[in-house]
């Protein structure tokens, strides 16, 4: 389908990298939505076009955002991102070969922890995960709170929420531990999706958390690749590629609520790009 | 050469390679399969589809009674049925199942429908001196493949579509004079090798 005819997909923003690996690379092409997308590096800013067309450009969350359409907004905000006592990082921007629909499918499910993370965000003697709620919000920004699960690196309950304010993002907040009158404080962490194509996007991961004294950049940086990569091995192997809607194609059962819920949101915007309506394929 | 054109069966893959405690992958008019041995050394051929999220079932495991699913650790017992979903207090689900496809073992191949119907290879002339061939993969149409292959030497080929632009060649060969299995089996596999470069160079014969 033409990405132009979705409008969900088209007025939305997009990130296309952080702009010092934009630089370090010298990277002056990528694509979104089936279009090629040319970057100029300037002295001190990168503007976007695509086939002659200026687009409009934002930095936000560490990355150049752009859209092709006409967002009615600018990019999702995360005002807590500029904390000063925050670490703040691009954790990697890594192409994958399935629609970035999937990814946010990915993210917002808890059940695959003790799978495809075992040992690390989850493990088969904990596999109890208690009811959560899903909202949309009067933003239309679909909301799935408070989800529990082990977290064997911690040897505790870990509590999640998500945020999904466009199709092809996410960005997950991790309850910090906290006292009775504290304001609640969330490490973050974000999946944005750059689509390629339909069947094909750039994930860019990024986090934003309260420093602490044992944090290493490098090691943190490092272990989170290393489950973006278990989730890979998962994501490439998707039968269709596509993110089915509404055909029935996947059951799914009561822990999948936040994944049947972000398939209604989408339902409910229309989405189609890297979406798969009706039969199979 | 025999090259067996009207079929409702097709072969999938070679039973010797089909092992316990893993899984075998081959392509069929377009869909992806899991074949695979249980612990009963019954060999089963299921879509390679997880009926919960879509990952294919051949990058989990095989449990000997059942196929795990990589993703949620979901498992498929012999009839295709789920049998436990760990998230869910570790529940069977009788209403969620593979498609499991109609399947037969024959003269060391395993055998398909398309369409579900019963699986009886009868067309398969493996006798004395018949020497089992390697699949051999090759990257144009079934149609385009059987038309360069008319002239390939004795025995009998089948050829199974993969899906719109593949195709997978198996069959027997003949021993010719004193051959031994392995010089007749080189012998062809050589042979078929030629043709399979010429066909997907562009040429037909």
């Amino acid at each position: 389908m033409k990405a132009n005819e979705d409008k969900a997909v088209w007025n939305a923003w997009y990130p296309l990298g952080v702009p010092q690996e934009i630089r370090r690379r010298n990277m002056l092409r990528t694509w979104l939505l089936d279009n090629e997308i040319d970057l100029e590096i300037h002295r001190t800013w990168i503007s976007v076009a695509c086939g002659g067309r200026p687009l409009p450009v934002c930095e936000r969350l560490g990355y150049i955002w752009t859209t092709l359409g006409e967002p009615d907004r600018l990019p999702q905000s995360l005002i807590e991102y500029y904390e000063v006592d925050r670490l703040a990082m691009n954790i990697w921007s890594t192409p994958l070969k399935c629609s970035g629909l999937r990814i946010v499918d990915n993210v917002i499910d808890n059940a695959h922890f003790p799978f495809v993370h075992p040992g690390i965000l989850g493990d088969e003697e904990h596999l109890d995960l208690p009811p959560y709620v899903n909202e949309v919000d009067a933003d239309g920004t679909l909301w799935s709170c408070s989800h529990q699960a082990w977290l064997p690196i911690t040897n505790s309950v870990a509590e999640y929420t998500y945020r999904i304010s466009d199709p092809y993002s996410v960005i997950l907040f991790i309850h910090r531990p906290c006292v009775p009158g504290e304001v609640q404080r969330y490490d973050y962490l974000g999946i944005f999706a750059q689509p390629v194509t339909e069947e094909h996007f750039i994930a860019h991961k990024m986090f934003s958390w309260v420093r602490e004294d044992w944090m290493e950049m490098r090691q943190l940086r490092s272990d989170q690749q290393w489950i973006s990569v278990q989730d890979n091995y998962v994501l490439e192997r998707h039968n269709p590629k596509k993110l089915p809607l509404g055909n029935g194609l996947e059951a799914s059962v009561p822990v999948d609520s936040a994944s049947m819920a972000y398939r209604d949101w989408l339902l409910s915007k229309d989405v189609r790009y890297g979406a798969l309506h009706g039969g199979a394929s | 050469m025999n090259l067996v054109k009207k079929t409702t069966m097709w072969p999938v893959a070679l039973e010797r390679e089909v092992l316990p405690a893993s899984l075998a992958r081959a392509g069929f008019f377009g869909k992806e399969l899991v074949v695979w041995r249980g612990d009963d050394d019954v060999i089963r051929v299921w879509e390679d589809h997880c009926p919960h999220r879509s990952v294919r079932l051949s990058a989990g495991r095989n449990l000997g009674d059942s196929i795990q699913c990589i993703y949620h650790g979901w498992r498929y017992g012999k009839d295709g049925t789920v049998i436990e979903i760990p998230a869910l207090n570790h529940e069977a689900r009788s209403d969620i199942s593979v498609n499991v496809m109609s399947s037969a073992v024959a003269g060391g191949l395993v055998w398909v429908t398309k369409n579900g119907g019963n699986c009886t290879p009868d067309n398969v002339q493996a006798g004395n001196g018949a020497v089992l061939l390697r699949p051999l993969p090759i990257n144009v149409d079934a149609d385009a493949a059987r038309a360069g292959l008319q002239d390939a030497s004795d025995g009998q080929l089948f050829i199974t579509p993969a899906d719109e632009n593949a195709c997978t060649v198996f069959g027997y060969a003949m021993a010719r004079g004193k051959e031994s299995e392995i010089e007749t089996a080189r012998r062809c596999n050589a042979q078929l090798s030629r043709l399979r470069r010429r066909l997907e160079a562009g040429g037909t014969t």
